[in-house]
């Protein structure tokens, strides 16, 4: 089914829209889900809530990438969910490696600065990363937006370890360097 | 895990990296699509031309390696000639069991081809040695014969002035001028006028006589003999040639000594003297076991015998040119020429 259909059947308020959902892209945000996660339980719990937000915003909303919109709302019930997590100390998996290698990113502080506000930042990052050549930007969202392992992004773009670590090394210095540049305090 | 996390970063730390990371929950949905993609494949027709050439390449290779192999097959086989001795294999070219028996056609020693193996004998250095001879005995009739028996295809137009060899090309018998020769028993090519007293009496221990012939429509008298010894030969071409050619002073050895050359002899010989080198005549009277010694060399070919083997002629004074290329010791070959001639 395409998701013109699937939205259509959001906006007819049919319950049928959830279940093509998770037909479509049950997998897809699943996959998102456990990267971050590392447990079936718990990825679960975030693709099911991920149906209901779904339900809940459409409509209003009507979005043009149902797989996007889809995966971001996995993605956020997964952060949010890791969060959880880590306070009971229960975190583990990729993305703690994820977040220990995005600290590096981290401006030094300034006392006379404010901290960024949450909208500032999304903005600052993307322009970051559409400054950002393509293959470099691919890398960096594969590792920071869906936390995939280094074997994985090199083996989706056909590259070496490596060169995947190097590429993810030096985006990483380019993004503390143009947030130090910006100001910006985290 | 890599020199990243060596700073172990604290919790403040990581809480602060997780606003980076819930920043990135906004990026542009075209980036985020644009990571989706695999690496673009290469277009399959842009591989498949590769593969067309390569393709190409082989059925080109296999078919020329094909026709390499046929062409062997046909001209007599280049493998059956590749070793010493060979060419005494060749001597005697007997029909092929494949062909048509019920063509009525003579028996295989009535197709015997005898071929002078000189130029087959590895350096190729005269071909003026060798020619595609028939037996006389099958006659011209018998001949056409043996071509549409052979290879199948009709001769009848052909010169019938010999016998076609196992898979003869029509070409090959109407390009290359063929000879009929007469086939003599030892005896016979002994009692043959002028030059059957110059087969020798004495040869090499275990040689045996394989076979003897004469061209009669050479315009000199010719005689050549096999003998054989297992993978050891020696061929004896017995000519009396119209003009006589030039003979070498053994005096000057640098002409024809090859201890004192190394191989290959195409770059240690002078050129000046180099076709002397290749294919020495002594005078008779100047042959001695010396000279005998200097022309009979081993060498040390991977798979053949260490029998030593050598080539030159030998010119007579009633002007009978001897043509030696054969194995043995030099005494034996020495003790062979003193055999041969007019023993007074």
């Amino acid at each position: 089914m395409t998701d013109a259909k699937i939205l259509d059947l959001y906006w007819g308020r049919e319950e049928q829209a959830i279940y093509e959902s998770q037909k479509a892209y049950g997998k897809y945000c699943y996959h998102i889900a456990w990267n971050i996660l590392y447990s079936r339980e718990d990825s679960d719990e975030c693709v099911n809530d991920t149906w209901l937000r779904a339900w809940n915003a459409i409509p209003p909303k009507r979005p043009g990438r149902l797989a996007l919109f889809l995966g971001t709302i996995t993605r956020n019930l997964s952060l949010d969910r890791w969060k959880e997590r880590r306070a009971m100390k229960r975190g583990r998996g990729e993305m703690e490696l994820a977040l220990d290698e995005l600290a590096e990113c981290l401006p030094d502080a300034h006392n006379t600065e404010e901290e960024v506000e949450a909208a500032e930042l999304e903005r600052l990052v993307n322009v970051f990363l559409q400054g950002l050549p393509e293959r470099e930007c691919n890398i960096f969202l594969r590792r920071y937006w869906y936390v995939e392992e280094y074997g994985d992004i090199a083996r989706r773009y056909d590259m070496k370890l490596n060169t995947v670590k190097t590429s993810l090394f030096r985006t990483r210095r380019k993004l503390r360097e143009y947030l130090e540049k910006e100001g910006v305090i985290i | 895990m890599s020199g990243v996390h060596e700073r172990e970063p604290g919790q403040e730390e990581q809480q602060r990296a997780m606003r980076i990371m819930e920043a990135l929950s906004g990026v542009d949905e075209e980036l985020l699509e644009r990571c989706s993609a695999r690496r673009k494949v290469r277009p399959l027709w842009r591989n498949a031309r590769a593969f067309a050439a390569v393709l190409c390449l082989a059925v080109v290779g296999a078919a020329a390696w094909g026709g390499y192999q046929l062409s062997n097959l046909r001209m007599g086989s280049s493998d059956r000639t590749g070793g010493n001795g060979a060419w005494e294999e060749e001597a005697e070219w007997e029909a092929s069991p494949s062909e048509d028996p019920a063509s009525g056609n003579t028996a295989p020693e009535e197709q015997e081809t005898v071929v002078s193996s000189e130029e087959r004998n590895g350096d190729g250095k005269d071909q003026s040695w060798s020619d595609g001879l028939s037996d006389p005995e099958a006659g011209e009739g018998d001949t056409e014969g043996k071509t549409q028996d052979t290879d199948g295809a009709d001769q009848s137009g052909s010169t019938g002035m010999g016998g076609v060899e196992e898979g003869e090309t029509v070409t090959d018998k109407e390009s290359c001028l063929q000879l009929q020769a007469e086939k003599l028993t030892e005896e016979q090519s002994r009692n043959r006028e002028a030059l059957g007293v110059y087969v020798p009496e004495a040869l090499p221990e275990g040689y045996v006589f394989e076979s003897a012939y004469t061209v009669p429509e050479e315009s000199q008298a010719n005689l050549t003999v096999y003998w054989r010894k297992g993978m050891d030969s020696i061929m004896l071409y017995l000519e009396k040639p119209r003009k006589l050619p030039a003979t070498v002073d053994v005096a000057r050895r640098e002409y024809y000594d090859e201890s004192l050359y190394d191989i290959p002899y195409g770059e240690t010989v002078p050129e000046d003297y180099r076709e002397i080198f290749e294919d020495p005549v002594f005078a008779a009277e100047d042959l001695t076991l010396e000279v005998v010694r200097s022309r009979m060399r081993s060498y040390d070919d991977l798979g053949d015998t260490d029998t030593p083997r050598g080539r030159f002629c030998v010119l007579y004074p009633d002007g009978v040119l001897a043509r030696f290329n054969g194995r043995g010791t030099a005494e034996e070959i020495w003790e062979m020429f003193c055999s041969m001639g007019e023993n007074e």
